[in-house]
């Protein structure tokens, strides 16, 4: 087992690269894939993975927002990070949360700040965290400003 | 109401029985027993995040650490460990030491005080005030090595920033040993006392898959016998050099998750012993002044990992080049086991909420972090006369 074996296991979904840290990679995959990846990990590694974060970045300049998932693959001691790229002004994606529940805090997170949709969670909510008053806004978009005077 | 059945709503919080931070239950109940929790959160959103993505990646060390005041040490180091990541730099031996003698020494006051407070929960108030009395010892041991009690702002990019002289070890040595005897007396009073049994054993259940499954991390993932442990798993700083055990427990309940910080205190304890023994020599930072810390800073991006004591808080931080970061993203531990560790709540009794909700650790600070910004954009100072006028008190005298 070991980092061979995982990028055996995803390389039809994509190239597994290292960070500069040991044990830690990431892998560019296509948002419709996402799903398959996680049923896919999930089962090589008998339910014995969490998902530790969702990280949405806005690059604004290219018109898409990375999600990044960072999943903790535990009997093999490794952190993979799935980065997907979706249109910024169609910002969906399919929800993992039934796959991974622990995905439903983090997903409405990223709705509530960054404005993504994920298909299929029926915990979403707005506002989550924000004040009422940003209830139609989402603060970490690149292009958010706040209002002054 | 449905089917014959009474179903009330009780909101528990935002001024919480447990605890002394904001976040609300809304709690639906048949007669005592809970059937659905919604967490209401938002209270305390003052938007870190936001605001690490227009200061320097030097000004983020110190505003990182005003996340959470109980583990803001922790937080300092997983940034840090994050901008290190992305520069590529090598941390001294005797500063990564360091850095893992005060995160110890967070671990320790950490666990103290949720020992503490639970205990209050329970209705143990004398319990409390003992433990807080001894965890004052604790903070004087971080005020010695950081030079702040409470916020240590002890970390910086590349080592410490302050070093550690060898008069102190002593004093910080018979400190220790006092804790552990106390520890000792604590643990038995854990373990036995037939009250603080019954009000915790069997109650809030989560097992193993369901640990795994809904991403909780920390004591209570540990609780269910889930060995996450990023100290562990993906180790930082001088933790792959000292030798410790990772603490589980096979039943699940609110008692097993105590019981696992009481015995981390323990490992804790040990640590620090060995660090204290064996801290090498040599400099703290890796440049001859800190004035010839890094101005540039690449592309890329950078992850930071570490096991505070709520458990695993990470840091993702993607930099377009610039002197400040494109993107912090901060996950803290408290989100993920507030927000998704609920359904333990599910099928106990009303009088039971708090005792669960407390032994989850939560960190209400921590889970939120986004700003409040009045819409018109105005700075409001509201004066106590004008605040005494809208309050519910004086509405009665009127």
């Amino acid at each position: 087992m070991g980092a061979p074996s995982l990028s055996e296991l995803l390389r039809e979904f994509g190239e597994l690269k290292p960070y500069k840290r040991v044990n830690r990679y990431y892998i560019n995959i296509d948002s419709s894939q996402l799903r398959s990846v996680i049923k896919k990990l999930k089962e090589a590694y008998n339910g014995e993975i969490y998902l530790s974060s969702i990280t949405p970045v806005d690059y604004i300049k290219d018109g898409v927002i990375e999600v990044n998932y960072e999943i903790q693959i535990l009997p093999i001691n490794t952190l993979i990070v799935l980065k997907t790229k979706i249109p910024r002004d169609n910002a969906v994606i399919d929800s993992i949360v039934d796959i991974l529940p622990g995905a439903k805090v983090l997903e409405q997170e990223a709705h509530d700040l960054m404005g993504i949709s994920f298909n299929g969670n029926p915990y979403l909510r707005k506002p989550f965290l924000l004040p009422e008053e940003l209830a139609e806004e989402t603060p970490l978009r690149k292009d958010w400003k706040p209002k002054t005077r | 109401m449905s089917e014959g059945k009474y179903i009330v709503e009780i909101p528990v919080g935002p001024q919480h029985p447990a605890l002394h931070e904001p976040i609300s239950l809304r709690i639906k109940v048949d007669g005592e027993q809970v059937i659905d929790v919604n967490v209401v959160a938002g209270y305390n959103h003052r938007g870190v995040e936001w605001l690490a993505e227009r200061r320097t990646f030097y000004q983020n060390i110190f505003l990182v650490s005003r996340v959470c005041g109980i583990c803001n040490a922790v937080h300092g180091a997983a940034y840090v460990q994050a901008v290190e990541d992305l520069l590529g730099i090598e941390v001294p031996p005797r500063a990564r030491y360091l850095r893992t003698l005060v995160m110890e020494l967070e671990r320790i006051h950490s666990h103290m005080l949720i020992l503490a407070v639970l205990a209050e929960v329970l209705g143990f108030e004398t319990l409390f005030m003992l433990m807080m009395r001894d965890r004052e010892r604790i903070m004087y041991l971080k005020e010695l090595v950081t030079g702040n009690r409470v916020h240590a702002d002890y970390m910086f990019v590349g080592g410490v920033r302050r070093d550690l002289s060898t008069e102190k070890k002593d004093t910080i040595l018979k400190h220790l040993a006092y804790i552990e005897e106390r520890m000792k007396y604590y643990e038995k009073v854990w373990s036995e006392d037939p009250i603080i049994l019954k009000r915790t054993q069997g109650i809030g259940i989560a097992t193993k898959s369901q640990a795994l499954a809904h991403s909780l991390v920390g004591p209570v993932a540990r609780g269910s016998n889930v060995k996450n442990d990023v100290r562990f798993t993906d180790p930082y700083d001088a933790y792959d050099e000292i030798p410790f055990n990772i603490i589980t427990r096979d039943e699940g309940d609110t008692w097993a998750r105590m019981m696992v910080r009481i015995d981390e205190i323990y490992e804790s304890i040990n640590m620090i012993k060995y660090i204290l023994e064996h801290l090498p020599t040599g400099p703290i930072i890796p440049w001859k002044n800190i004035k010839a810390a890094p101005r540039r800073f690449p592309k890329g991006e950078g992850i930071g990992r570490v096991e505070a004591p709520r458990g695993e808080l990470l840091y993702h931080i993607v930099s377009d080049g610039g002197v400040k970061p494109y993107r912090v993203k901060i996950r803290t531990p408290s989100i993920l086991n507030i927000h998704n560790g609920v359904f333990m709540l599910l099928n106990q009794y009303i009088a039971d909420i708090p005792a669960i909700f407390t032994s989850f650790d939560p960190c209400i600070s921590c889970a939120e972090r986004v700003t409040v910004i009045d819409k018109e954009g105005k700075k409001k100072n509201i004066p106590w006369r004008k605040l005494a006028d809208v309050s519910y008190v004086r509405k009665l005298f009127r």
